[in-house]
């Protein structure tokens, strides 16, 4: 009996986390995501079939990203993610080539900077235009 | 020349008459002219001795020595060369002596045997035995253990009737309360297994769905050519949303944008008003 409800214990220790929810995500992500997909695939100029074969590629390449992303430590940080970067840099020239890896890098950069641009507009807009000392 | 005199008081004090009585002059005479004469005397003696060894006593000495050696130690004629010959035969007179009788190792052992039984008779061992230990002697020299006949022919038949006959297990009756609450365990752990895997497959299909949602409305950005038209309709949410999803700091983003070196409050500003920071963050809509 007690072996039985250890193993019961042991079980839902197991399948907790299960129950944890995915980071992140939802209804509003999904529409920048969207958004960038379209903006990725206009810049970079994907025919249907690489588009097939980045994106795949390209979701690890996020997962991973989000991983290092974490780290509070900023020169830590930015090192692990231009690992994440250079480890999947091959992956990427193996469908793009190497000129549209490098590429998709600054695309990937400059949305991310539109992003932030467009977040600061919208919060200055919200304060009532940006506030002088 | 008093201590003379000293000497010979003291010796009377101290107690040595016999020394006290001598006198103190000297008590040891030689003739006159002895030592004068000395040498010659001891010559003279020493001439008288050497007068009576034959002539060329000692030019003949070593001869003679070597005549005295070779006669005392002298051997037989052939004495090495038959030597050995002689100590062998010398043994084998001594090993024929010492011939054991026929068969003597063969009944050795027979012998020893006989010997020892005539010696160390079982009374003899009994005995012993009743002096070291009375209890043991009891037992005499008898087997002790004894088994039916054809015991171990039958042994296993034997064992195997023993065994089949007590195999009576002890029957534990469950209380139907346990009964129950052992399959309601069951229940629950089979329901949470179960949730487990259709959480991670519902999770996997929701995260399949997600991507084909979101490439279904990428593709129709791209189609309508509205990529402008849906960044600008992006609210602070959508853009939050998105930033916390891929694990940024937005906050640090908004801040590593908005530096401008000229923007950023001096040292001076510093030293006036300590908020100066927290001011210009606020000017900057980072923080409220």
């Amino acid at each position: 009996m007690k072996n039985f409800i250890l193993a019961i214990v042991f079980l839902l220790g197991v399948s907790s986390p299960t129950f944890a929810q995915p980071g992140g995500g939802g209804q509003n992500s999904e529409k920048v995501e969207a958004l960038y997909v379209a903006y990725m695939t206009k810049q970079l100029s994907l025919t249907e079939d690489e588009a097939q074969r980045f994106w795949p590629i390209h979701t690890q390449y996020d997962k991973d990203l989000k991983e290092v992303e974490r780290n509070d430590n900023e020169l830590e940080r930015q090192q692990n993610a231009l690992n994440v970067k250079k480890k999947y840099q091959d992956r990427f020239i193996k469908v793009l080539g190497a000129d549209r890896t490098n590429q998709f890098f600054k695309t990937d950069a400059e949305f991310r900077k539109r992003m932030i641009e467009r977040l600061k507009a919208l919060k200055e807009k919200r304060a009532g235009g940006p506030r002088r000392n | 020349m008093e201590n003379k005199n000293n000497i010979q008081q003291e010796q009377e004090e101290i107690g040595s008459p016999v020394f006290g009585i001598i006198d103190n002059s000297n008590v040891f005479t030689v003739p006159d002219g002895y030592f004068d004469e000395l040498p010659l005397s001891i010559l003279g003696k020493v001439l008288l001795q050497n007068s009576e060894t034959p002539e060329n006593y000692f030019e003949e000495l070593p001869l003679r020595v070597l005549g005295k050696i070779q006669n005392e130690a002298s051997v037989p004629e052939g004495y090495f060369e038959t030597l050995p010959i002689e100590v062998l035969g010398k043994i084998n007179t001594l090993s024929q002596e010492q011939t054991l009788p026929a068969g003597y190792f063969e009944n050795l052992s027979a012998t020893i045997m006989q010997r020892i039984k005539a010696e160390t008779t079982e009374v003899g061992v009994l005995t012993e035995m009743e002096q070291l230990s009375p209890t043991i002697a009891i037992i005499g020299n008898k087997y002790p253990f004894t088994v039916p006949a054809n015991y171990f022919e039958n042994n296993v038949e034997a064992v195997t009737k023993v065994i089949t006959d007590k195999q009576t297990a002890v029957v534990v009756k469950m209380g139907t309360a346990r009964k129950v609450l052992r399959y309601a365990v069951a229940a629950v752990v089979t329901g949470f297994m179960g949730l487990g895997i259709y959480t991670i497959a519902f999770d996997n299909t929701q995260q399949v769905s997600s991507n084909s949602a979101v490439m279904a409305k990428a593709d129709n950005i791209l189609k309508t050519n509205s990529i402008d038209d849906v960044f600008n309709s992006l609210t602070e949410a959508d853009i939050t949303d998105y930033m916390t999803s891929k694990g940024s700091n937005i906050n640090a983003a908004l801040v590593a944008s908005t530096i401008n070196d000229a923007d950023l409050p001096t040292a001076e500003d510093y030293m006036f008003d300590e908020e100066a920071l927290n001011d210009f963050l606020k000017g900057k809509n980072i923080i409220n």
